[in-house]
Formats: structure tokens, C-alpha cells, sequence
């Protein structure tokens, strides 16, 4: 099966006055539609240019990004913001530039020139209904907590029905109880609506909801090694039997 | 190699005694049952049958727990009557003591902290291979943790002990994290090191 996004042998240098700044070193990826893909790493690791560049936003200094068997680099600007419009979802906590607007305005404005006004509004409270967060839909962005501004930002990225989502860190200040139901979500939505999601987290246990998991250090994705047996330290404890 | 292990000398830091002792409290039981559930919760002890009888021994010398005198036992498989224990209230106390108490904390340690240690700088290229090695092991390993639901802990309807393993299963994660992140952590100093040796990167300030 072809990948939905495919990255290949990416590498991202900027210049830092006279330094060059290796970000990303010969990265390689796949993510499938139906799959969640995690990235794990620290600050600085390179998460952010890495999902920056999967999705487009960024051109690579090498390598090539394919989406659904096309190379983004050879797409126009317009095609690209297209893709950007339609398939491609970017999940991020900004908020809407008005502080004014209720959530279900909010929510529903990407599809206002497509299906107008009436119809948005209703597919956005879909939306928030969809991710837990229908009590958004008539709040504002400023009387939202953390957790509710994640699923609000993610109800904003499902309205189109993309086909990738792309999340730097859904649970940044989130308790444990709301990292998981947000990350679970995702999850969901990557099972039951056959979404492709790249997301990236600085933290393990968020990162193990996914069905892939990648460690990103020095701009570098290690590509797990199989452990000799003995070296295993996750001790079975105590209930013995664990599940994969 | 990996993974905890105590300043005691025992391989978990856990007081076996206080683990036979509270199965007993949970549930009164012959040796060899009690061998089958510490086994089952407790398995990475390496408990033997030998030291579980030793243990029982030295609970009932020291009054924490008695013999239950149950005829309706059967016998044991060398056809001696099975003799049952439970806990006594002094073994009670003493247990609800040591939950109260200071618990023995576990120490990671990891061979390459060693290497390190008696290496040479010559030897660093090496070192970053044998390290870099480890954080994909440690990232392979992590496909057989099971998927992290520590949120049920908070929720009063699951039962409290699959709520434990589930705690438990959290600390070996964190564990494996802090192991990655200390991986990943000197490979970046190493490496820049052996850059700023050969002199690539003498224009950087």
C-alpha cells in the first residue's frame, strides 16, 4: 500500500550566522492512512522543522516529501495551499486572530467560501461534538482551558476532512487524565476515520498511544534495533504479562 | 544491565519478607500456593521455592503469622499435611508499618556509565556507536510496553490491583525515557566533542 506521506532521506540546514545548523540529518518516514505516528524528542531535537517540512510548510535542503505519491516540491504555490486547505490538517493551539469569535464560528471557518455560513456552523458543532468538546462551541477562545484549546484545535483541523493530520504536541500543560483522552482521540480519529496522523510529543507515555514510534535526537530518526533478549529492562511488575 | 537495581544487594530493593507476608494478608495459603502467586505478581524477583518456605519459617518464628491448623487442606505432594498460614495481628501491624515507611529506592544504572568511565578519548568514536546503539534498542523495546492507560488509575471502578500494575507499568516507562534521554543526551555532547577535536567546526563561537 502506498504511504500518505512519504519522506525520504530529508535534510533541513539553516545558517546561524557563520554555522550551519544540521536540524533534520537523512530522515525517513511513512505514515499510512489509519496510522498514528509518533515522533518523541527533546527540545530541540528537530520535531517541529521535521513536521514542518512533512507537512509542506517548509521546503527540505534534500530529500524528497510525497503525499499520496506526489512530490510537494514540484506542486505550485497555489496547489500547495490547496493541499493545505483540503488534505492536509495542521493542528495548533494559536487560536482565532479575532478574540470575538465563538468556537463555532471559529471552528466552521475554513468551509464558510465552500458550503456558507449555516452550513459551517453546523459541521464545526459536529466537529466539536466529535472531540468532546460541544460546551466550546458557543465560548470564546480567552474562557478556554488548555485541554479544551487542544480539541478545539483539532475539531478546526477535522471540519475539512483532511486525510493528514499534523500535531506538534497536543499535550503540552495538559494534566495525565487530558494527555491521554487527547491523544487517544487521536488515535480515533487515525482508526475509525482512516486518517493519516503525524504527531510529535516530548514525552514516552503519550507517545506509546500510537501504532508507530519513532525517537527523534540531533535531527536523527533512529530506526529501532531489535535488543539481544537479557538487555530487556521493562520488568514485568508485578502482574507479569504484557501486552504489545 | 538495564533497569532497577538496589544499593542492597537484593535485586529489587523490595523486602521479600514484607511481599510473602502481605500475600498472606490478602489471602491465607500453603508454600507452594503462595510460590504460584508471588510468581504471577512478582515474578522478576526469581523467587525460589526454597527461599518462600525460608521466609514463611522466619514470619511464624517472629509471630507474624501462624499456622491456620486447617485439616481440609489435603496433602502436600510429599504427602505430609499441608500446613496453612495466615497473618497474625502483630503481622498486620507490622505490615501497615512498612506500607507507611520510606520505601528502598531503586537505582538505574546502565554498564556504559562504566565504559565511560575508564575510557580513553581515543576510544569516544566507539562509545557513540555503542551508545547510539542502545537508545534504538531502547526504542525497539518500547513496542512491547503496552499502550499507557495510567488515567484509569483515577477511576474508582477499576479494580485497585490492576490499577497498581498499571503504576508499575508507568515507572518502567519513565524509566526507559530517562534511559533514551541520557542516550541521546551524551551522544550530543560526544559528538560535538569529536567535532571540535578535528577542528571542523572552528568558525563556531
Amino acid at each position: 500500500m502506498q504511504p500518505l506521506l512519504r519522506l525520504e532521506s530529508i535534510s533541513k540546514s539553516y545558517m546561524r550566522g557563520p554555522r550551519e545548523l544540521h536540524v533534520l540529518k537523512d530522515v525517513s518516514l511513512d505514515v499510512h492512512a489509519g496510522e498514528l505516528v509518533s515522533v518523541y524528542g527533546q527540545r530541540g531535537a528537530g520535531k517541529t522543522t521535521l513536521l514542518r517540512v512533512a507537512s509542506g510548510f517548509e521546503a527540505p535542503t534534500s530529500g524528497v516529501v510525497s503525499f499520496d505519491g506526489t512530490d510537494l516540491a514540484g506542486l505550485s504555490r497555489s496547489r500547495r495551499a490547496r493541499l493545505h486547505r483540503e488534505q492536509i490538517g495542521w493542528v495548533e493551539r494559536a487560536g482565532p486572530q479575532s478574540s470575538g469569535l465563538v468556537m463555532r464560528v471559529y471552528v466552521g471557518l475554513p468551509l464558510y467560501r465552500t458550503v456558507g455560513p449555516a452550513e459551517a456552523q453546523r459541521r464545526a458543532v459536529a466537529a466539536l461534538a466529535k472531540v468532546g468538546a460541544e460546551d466550546a462551541a458557543n465560548a470564546r477562545w480567552s474562557s478556554l482551558s488548555d485541554t479544551a484549546r487542544s480539541l478545539v484545535a483539532i475539531a478546526e483541523a477535522l471540519v475539512r476532512e483532511p486525510r493528514l493530520l499534523v500535531v506538534d504536541d497536543p499535550t503540552a500543560g495538559l494534566s495525565i487524565i487530558d494527555r491521554e483522552r487527547v491523544v487517544g482521540l487521536l488515535r480515533a480519529a487515525a482508526e475509525d476515520g482512516g486518517l493519516g496522523v503525524l504527531m510529535a510529543v516530548p514525552d514516552m507515555p503519550a507517545m506509546l498511544h500510537a501504532h508507530e514510534v519513532r525517537s527523534l535526537s540531533r535531527g536523527r530518526l533512529l530506526a529501532p534495533a531489535d535488543p539481544p533478549p537479557h538487555r530487556s529492562n521493562v520488568v514485568a511488575f508485578p502482574g507479569g504479562e504484557r501486552s504489545a | 544491565m538495564y533497569g532497577p537495581v538496589s544499593g542492597t544487594g537484593d535485586v529489587s530493593g523490595l523486602s521479600t519478607k514484607h511481599v510473602v507476608l502481605g500475600l498472606l494478608i490478602e489471602q491465607p495459603g500453603y508454600g507452594y500456593d503462595l510460590l504460584k502467586r508471588a510468581r504471577t505478581r512478582f515474578g522478576f524477583l526469581g523467587l525460589s521455592e526454597n527461599f518462600v518456605y525460608k521466609t514463611l519459617e522466619r514470619l511464624e518464628q517472629d509471630g507474624w503469622i501462624e499456622e491456620k491448623g486447617d485439616k481440609a487442606a489435603g496433602n502436600t505432594r510429599r504427602g505430609a499435611p499441608r500446613v496453612i498460614y495466615r497473618s497474625t495481628r502483630l503481622g498486620r501491624e507490622r505490615f501497615k508499618e512498612w506500607l507507611a515507611a520510606p520505601s528502598e529506592r531503586a537505582v538505574l544504572r546502565d554498564e556504559l556509565q562504566a565504559k565511560l568511565n575508564l575510557s580513553e578519548p581515543d576510544d569516544l568514536p566507539e562509545l557513540l556507536a555503542v551508545a547510539e546503539t542502545q537508545a534504538r534498542e531502547c526504542v525497539a523495546e518500547l513496542a512491547s510496553v503496552r499502550r499507557p492507560v495510567l488515567a484509569q488509575v483515577a477511576e474508582p471502578d477499576v479494580p485497585w490491583h490492576h490499577a497498581a500494575v498499571l503504576m508499575a507499568d508507568d515507572l518502567n516507562l519513565r524509566w526507559l525515557q530517562a534511559l533514551v534521554d541520557w542516550l541521546n543526551a551524551i551522544c550530543e555532547v560526544i559528538e560535538e566533542r569529536i567535532e571540535r577535536t578535528s577542528g571542523s567546526s572552528a568558525f563556531s563561537l
